[in-house]
């Protein structure tokens, strides 16, 4: 029996995305009466793997590996195999983000096991095993059904509330040894210092509307101001105005932030696809019958030239406060 | 073949790595921004060329779709007088706590 949950961790940290996915789990395993194990890969501090203990992990098991540093999906898919088995375990939960992408399919064909993909809340029943998870881009949600004995379910960040449940956790050091990867990482580009626009709580997004790359100034201000990360739509992105990182919309990053504000954005479809689990989307347009605005909650039809500032300056105001 | 040099995006960054051939590669959308046309010569080509049929294989899907549903509405948008974008961050602050 029990809930596996592959726990990333970025540099021996981990990420609220961690924390959900545990909180996820966890919530699982108390519905089929049985335990959390949460496995993460790298060198984590005991300080660090006992954080999952907080959220719902019964037992954490850390792997190490010297000669592995970088994420290689083919590798960890077989470590996380390994595990899943010697646990016995019938559910996995992973992320669906890059990486989550990348091991959740490998996993489904090594254990032969179902995959549910974009699952953004907790199984409907557990027999038949039956998921609720996004399709046709955000346009439906689908009840799927994962028929074998072991399910993996790709769990969309943002979508579950992180709950603290303090469990004496037990963590477990494993020192295995990898093949060679076949994929050598030559040279990694961060972003550093940065607020990342998955992980971020507010995201202000620009489009078209905003007529040239000169006028981001106020844009940019804004989204310091309340604390967030900024994005853009992709024809925007096309043009170079802004890096492709930006990119939100079904072919670039598909985000969920708490409040999403765009700004000169029309919303497309495709750029709909990738914000629709905002919690809060707030829509600046001239035009009253843009799109944009029929997922909205909040809008104001106007210039984004001239709203711009004066929200730059209320954000400042209600903050000198 | 020497080993290719790949780009790809990770989680805040990007990553160049080496592959062995044979390799597959998902692209991202845009990669190719002016599609290549087929030559003429190249399209009277692929007229002669055999077409082998395979028969399907015969798989048990692990998953079975049993409903769809549609997102539920959201709520109708609340306009903010232009003039006076403070009134939407007022709003923001009491209704979504956000800010």
């Amino acid at each position: 029996m029990s809930v596996l949950v592959y726990t990333e961790n970025w540099d021996g940290k981990f990420k609220k995305l961690s924390l959900e996915l545990v909180s996820y789990a966890g919530k699982i395993a108390e519905m089929m009466g049985t335990i959390t194990t949460a496995v993460t890969i790298g060198e984590v501090s005991d300080e660090e793997l006992k954080l999952l203990g907080k959220y719902g992990a019964d037992k954490v098991i850390c792997l190490k590996s010297d000669n592995l540093k970088s994420l290689d999906s083919q590798l960890y898919t077989s470590a996380i195999a390994q595990v899943a088995q010697a646990e016995g375990s019938k559910v996995i939960v992973i992320a669906n983000n890059n990486s989550g992408k990348a091991i959740a399919p490998r996993l489904s064909v090594k254990l032969k096991a179902a995959l549910g993909s974009g699952v953004s809340q907790l199984p409907l029943s557990l027999s038949p095993f039956t998921v609720y998870k996004r399709a046709f881009s955000g346009g439906a949600f689908a009840h799927v059904v994962l028929k074998t004995d072991i399910k993996i379910i790709a769990l969309t960040q943002n979508s579950f509330d992180i709950v603290e449940n303090n469990k004496e956790v037990k963590i477990e050091r494993v020192d295995v040894q990898f093949d060679a990867p076949k994929t050598v990482v030559k040279d990694v580009q961060k972003q550093t210092g940065k607020l990342l626009l998955t992980d971020a709580e507010i995201v202000v997004s620009g489009g078209r509307g905003m007529k040239s790359p000169d006028n981001w100034g106020p844009l940019v201000e804004l989204a310091d101001l309340l604390g967030g990360a900024t994005a853009c739509s992709r024809p925007v992105s096309d043009e170079g105005w802004r890096p492709h990182e930006e990119h939100t919309g079904q072919t670039g990053k598909i985000i969920a932030p708490n409040l999403y504000i765009a700004i000169g954005i029309s919303g497309a479809t495709q750029h709909i696809a990738g914000v629709s689990g905002s919690k809060y989307i707030v829509a600046v347009n001239s035009d009253k019958s843009a799109p944009i605005f029929e997922v909205a909650q909040y809008g104001i039809v106007g210039d984004a030239q001239k709203v711009l500032p004066k929200l730059v300056e209320a954000v400042k105001e209600v903050k000198a406060k | 073949m020497g080993r290719p040099l790949l780009t790809r995006e990770i989680d805040g960054g990007k990553e160049t790595v080496t592959v062995p051939t044979p390799f597959v590669a998902i692209v991202q959308k845009g990669i190719a921004k002016e599609p290549r046309i087929a030559a003429m010569r190249g399209i009277m080509m692929a007229r002669t060329k055999p077409i082998k049929l395979y028969e399907p294989v015969a798989v048990e899907s692990l998953t079975e779709y049993v409903k769809f549903e549609m997102p539920k509405p959201r709520a109708a948008c609340k306009f903010v007088d232009p003039e006076n974008p403070k009134e939407l961050i007022t709003l923001l602050q009491n209704e979504t706590k956000l800010i």
